[in-house]
């Protein structure tokens, strides 16, 4: 059983119905609509990142269900990424930040856990400089506020 | 927002209207199609990377920070309930309601959608509860009353049964 996907640049993908359905956005609305040849259009991934997901799913497609989050009261943590998924989410930042937006928009729940805690990962340990770097992020602080902000985090600074 | 995401944007706003109009003809698995077409098409606009991390609690999230976006999005997933409603798929009207309320828990048609789902499913309990926060709003209105006589009646068959059960019970001690 097969289901046809096609990405906003209008390449299609014909994948197993295991590997569509971990896609919550996918999975109901096939429930809805029933199977069908028509290929589900995906306006909002381009084809280089649907590959990147499918190849994901594809790994994942025989994983047990995941715990329901509403009964899941385990801390959460970035350290415990399995192997094959970190090798698979060692990419450049520009196409990270696609996944993470396209597990988002498609509704795959473990994506976009790996996607955060990678982020998350990233910026563990560094400065605020560093971290404004990585993320293009413009420095919008004053003098006076920079002044601030040291004074009151002085107390956890390392010397 | 870009000329890109505008076209996708009316694009998926022509597939709503166009459930709509299937939804008024009664061709319902039609219109159900067209909305989770308008899904496909508006969910993901306007998101960024750094705000898909933030963490979204519906139970704690106040009315303005529901943007347009999940005001839009919400009540698609609740059209897509009422669809279902009215094909009495009820397990579905639950589930597609609940959708709609996680994306804008200020819903008010989806949280009454999803209180006919429960009456229907017999959560009795569960629906009163959300009729009576619905009719702190609206005390007279008419859909709500009619879900309470449903309430009522369901209800009632529950005793009446219970009942029968009881009275069979002792007739084989005879």
């Amino acid at each position: 059983m097969s289901v046809k996907l096609s990405s906003s640049d209008g390449r299609e993908f014909e994948v197993n119905m295991k590997v569509a359905t971990q896609s919550a956005l996918i999975k109901n609305l096939l429930y809805d609509l029933g199977e069908t040849d028509e290929a589900i259009p995906l306006p909002n991934v381009n084809g280089n990142v649907l590959e990147k997901i499918i190849e994901y799913c594809t790994h994942h497609m025989d994983d047990p269900p995941a715990l329901n989050e509403e009964y899941d009261d385990l801390p959460k943590r970035s350290d415990d990424i399995e192997p094959w998924d970190e090798k698979f989410i060692d990419v450049d930042q520009e196409l990270l930040f696609e996944i993470l937006l396209a597990s988002n928009y498609m509704d795959i729940k473990p994506l976009l856990d790996l996607g955060c805690k990678t982020v998350a990962n990233m910026i563990r340990n560094k400065s605020a400089e560093e971290i404004r770097k990585m993320f293009n992020i413009e420095e919008d602080f004053t003098e006076e506020e920079k002044e601030q902000i040291r004074r009151e985090n002085e107390w956890a600074e390392d010397r | 927002m870009s000329a890109d995401s505008s076209e996708k944007r009316k694009e998926g706003l022509s597939h709503k209207e166009a459930g709509n109009r299937y939804f008024k003809a009664n061709e319902f698995s039609k219109a159900l199609k067209e909305y989770h077409y308008a899904l496909l098409h508006l969910r993901g606009l306007n998101s960024d990377a750094m705000n898909v991390a933030k963490p979204r609690d519906p139970e704690t999230m106040t009315e303005d920070e529901v943007t347009e976006q999940d005001k839009e999005l919400s009540a698609i997933s609740s059209n897509i309930a009422a669809c279902h409603m009215r094909l009495q798929r009820y397990d579905r009207v639950v589930f597609c309601a609940n959708e709609a309320l996680k994306t804008n828990p200020f819903n008010k048609k989806a949280k009454f959608r999803l209180a006919q789902g429960y009456v229907r499913e017999g959560a009795l309990g569960k629906a009163s509860k959300l009729l009576d926060e619905l009719e702190k709003d609206s005390p007279n209105d008419q859909g709500f009353a009619a879900e309470r006589r449903n309430i009522e009646l369901k209800e009632k068959q529950a005793e009446e049964k219970q009942r029968k059960e009881f009275a069979g019970m002792f007739d084989r001690s005879k």
